[in-house]
């Protein structure tokens, strides 16, 4: 799975919480491809239903010019990312980020969160599912 | 001397009576299942709805249908829109949206029924000798009981059924029957008389969990169904008054408006 | 004495020494155990009229009990202190980390901490309906203290008056009774947003067969229409009601 760096000057990340509802559509995203983005954010929510956040992407040399922009970051619900390691000082407005992620089919600026890389190079999840570089048997 | 010795073992004998050795009987439970846990994905799937897909397919019996994916999965793929939103989206507005709404009260979630098939949120073990206690943040408690009791009969089907247990060495043994018809993980199937065993084993550092799951019913399958789940310890929570475990709560408002949006986004402005 | 034969030594060990191993006694509980099934009845209840502060106004009341009535509408959890008086019985076990408060209807269990002594901090912890629990015996009594409530989530009303906020701290004291037939429990409650003086209120749980088996939840739906209409509408007057009573 081919990850492609994106140069995010400024990450906007908004938490939003997402609903705890038992049906959870991940159908707009491209769940099979894995895309890095680096930034900082620009609006944290950690809420319910699901902690949503904002990445400003700045045009820079080697990112692609269409990516250049807003991106909307869907993470899970506060405690399937608690479980990951996330907690509510994980990020704040302003922090540089980089991530992983799947996008949205359809070419707009969303994202399924796979994971962040913090600067020592491990990874916060979003999820208890992982790539197969990153598995304990 | 003979006399003495016969008073004294008398003696011994009624004093002895109300007092037993200090040993652990077979049935009590074995602490160390007791604490938190949360699943883990040990063979790289990369997606939560993955999960589902390495559960091997149940083998049912001529004429049974499968349940077409259900249990595992937490995301529903190709889920038709329900209601598209005519309007665009303003940026920052989340537009993962959900299918249902939370209902604390509804079938979904309550009445331990998760607990019959976890997924990401963590899960909770609190063993006492009569009970063990399976709660999930996510919803729903599920009890096994130790106490020796029998399935009642007669038994309203429930969505995670009565459960009854015992511990074989350090493995707690469950065996549930009297749920609700639905679906089991792999395509099964379940009716109120399939029965279900669970066995939880430790691993030997006490760090890792594994849950196998035999579902069986002569009216449903041809051989007994088997899957396994895998746990690991919850990571503690680091905080300023130090690292710790414990149980969080899922808050989730059906009242909400942002959990009543439709399930297609709106499109997004793009800055 | 005369000295015993080797023989008689032989009977005595065999006979003795068992004995022995069952006249070691198990080791005395250090702690009673409240594990059980519990129910309060009629007459479970010892409480008083809370002292409130004046800025807890007629209209605050209100606001509150709109909430609450929001909460239930909603199917929302509803947390501390509903969950201890939910009308269904409880299903209580203590485990060697942490004794677990389980209702038989639509609400999160609460766990009672007694591996820690230290609540969570506030810059991770988020508030919650149950708050967060930590427990500890004093002699045959346990101690739980509760901080970390969420203010406007589930049904806030503390019986005898007032509700509970972020602010609010709960202790409370479990003691069995009759010879562990009763459980006893004795809340306090403090807030200096709300009470003037600490509000401490008692119930007597009674125990439960063992064999008894808690039921499934009572269908919420949130969703159904009529069920909203029942709760968001009060029932007009009966018209007969409002006839004037023969004086006859």
């Amino acid at each position: 799975m081919r990850i492609r760096r994106i140069g995010i000057a400024i990450v906007g990340v908004a938490l939003a919480s997402v609903s705890l509802g038992a049906h959870h559509s991940f159908a707009m995203f491209d769940m099979e491809r894995n895309v890095e983005y680096s930034g900082v954010i620009t609006e944290w929510k950690w809420q319910n239903p699901h902690v949503h956040f904002n990445v400003l992407v700045k045009p820079a040399a080697g990112i692609d010019p269409k990516t250049a922009g807003t991106w909307d970051v869907e993470g899970g619900s506060i405690n399937i990312m608690s479980r990951q390691g996330w907690t509510r000082a994980s990020y704040k407005v302003g922090d540089p980020v980089r991530l992983v992620g799947h996008p949205m089919k359809d070419g707009s600026k969303g994202i399924s969160l796979f994971y962040a890389i913090r600067p020592d190079g491990s990874r916060l999840y979003h999820d208890i599912a992982r790539p197969k570089d990153d598995v304990k048997k | 001397m003979r006399g003495s010795l016969v008073v004294l073992f008398t003696a011994v004998q009624m004093v002895g009576a109300p007092l037993y050795i200090h040993a652990q009987s077979p049935g009590a439970p074995q602490p160390h299942l007791e604490g938190d846990w949360v699943r883990v994905d040990p063979d790289g799937v990369n997606s939560f709805d993955g999960l589902s897909a390495v559960v091997p397919p149940a083998q049912l019996l001529p004429g049974v249908s499968a349940a077409a994916g259900r249990g595992g999965g937490r995301g529903r793929r190709g889920a038709p829109p329900t209601d598209p939103s005519a309007g665009p989206n303003p940026e920052g507005v989340p537009y993962i949206v959900v299918a249902q709404p939370c209902a604390g009260g509804g079938p979904g979630r309550s009445n331990g029924a998760l607990l019959v098939n976890p997924d990401s949120g963590g899960v909770h073990f609190i063993e006492q000798k009569d009970e063990v206690i399976f709660a999930g943040e996510r919803g729903g408690v599920r009890h096994i009981y130790l106490d020796g009791r029998v399935h009642p009969n007669p038994w309203t089907p429930t969505p995670a059924g009565h459960s009854v247990g015992h511990y074989d060495g350090n493995t707690l043994v469950a065996e549930t029957i009297g749920f609700m018809p639905g679906g089991v993980p792999g395509g099964g199937v379940r009716s109120p008389q399939t029965r279900l065993v669970e066995r939880f084993v430790m691993s030997p550092d006490g760090g890792r969990l594994t849950i196998t799951y035999t579902w069986d019913d002569p009216k449903i399958y041809q051989k007994p169904h088997e899957y396994r789940y895998y746990f690991e310890r919850a990571p503690k929570i680091e905080s300023k008054a130090g690292k710790f475990s414990y149980a969080l709560e899922e808050w989730c408002d059906a009242g909400d408006p942002i959990e009543q949006q439709p399930i297609v986004p709106p499109k997004q402005i793009i800055k | 004495m005369r000295r015993l034969s080797a023989h008689t030594y032989l009977i005595a060990c065999l006979t003795v020494l068992p004995m022995s191993a069952r006249l070691y006694p198990q080791e005395p509980s250090a702690t009673p155990d409240i594990s059980g099934f519990w129910e309060l009845s009629f007459d479970s209840r010892s409480v008083p009229r809370a002292s409130l502060l004046p800025t807890v106004t007629r209209a605050r009341i209100d606001a509150r009990a709109k909430k609450d009535a929001y909460a239930v509408r909603w199917c929302n959890l509803l947390g501390v202190p509903f969950v201890m008086d939910p009308g269904r019985p409880l299903d209580i076990r203590q485990g060697t980390s942490a004794i677990i408060i389980v209702p038989e209807n639509s609400s999160a269990p609460r766990y009672l901490y007694t591996n820690r002594s230290a609540h969570i901090s506030e810059d991770v912890f988020d508030p919650s309906t149950n708050g967060d629990s930590i427990a500890h015996w004093e002699g045959d009594t346990l101690v739980v203290d509760t901080v970390g409530f969420h203010g406007d989530r589930g049904i806030t009303a503390i019986p005898g008056g007032g509700y509970r906020t972020d602010k609010s701290r709960l202790v409370e004291r479990y003691r069995l009774l009759k010879e562990g037939s009763i459980l006893s429990v004795t809340f306090t409650w403090t807030d200096p947003t709300v009470f003037r003086t600490p509000h401490s209120y008692e119930f007597r749980y009674q125990r439960l067969p063992a064999t008894y088996e808690p039921r499934q939840w009572l269908s919420c739906d949130p969703f159904d229409q009529d069920r909203a209409k029942f709760l968001e509408s009060p029932p007009a007057p009966s018209k007969s009601a409002s006839r004037t009573v023969s004086k006859e």
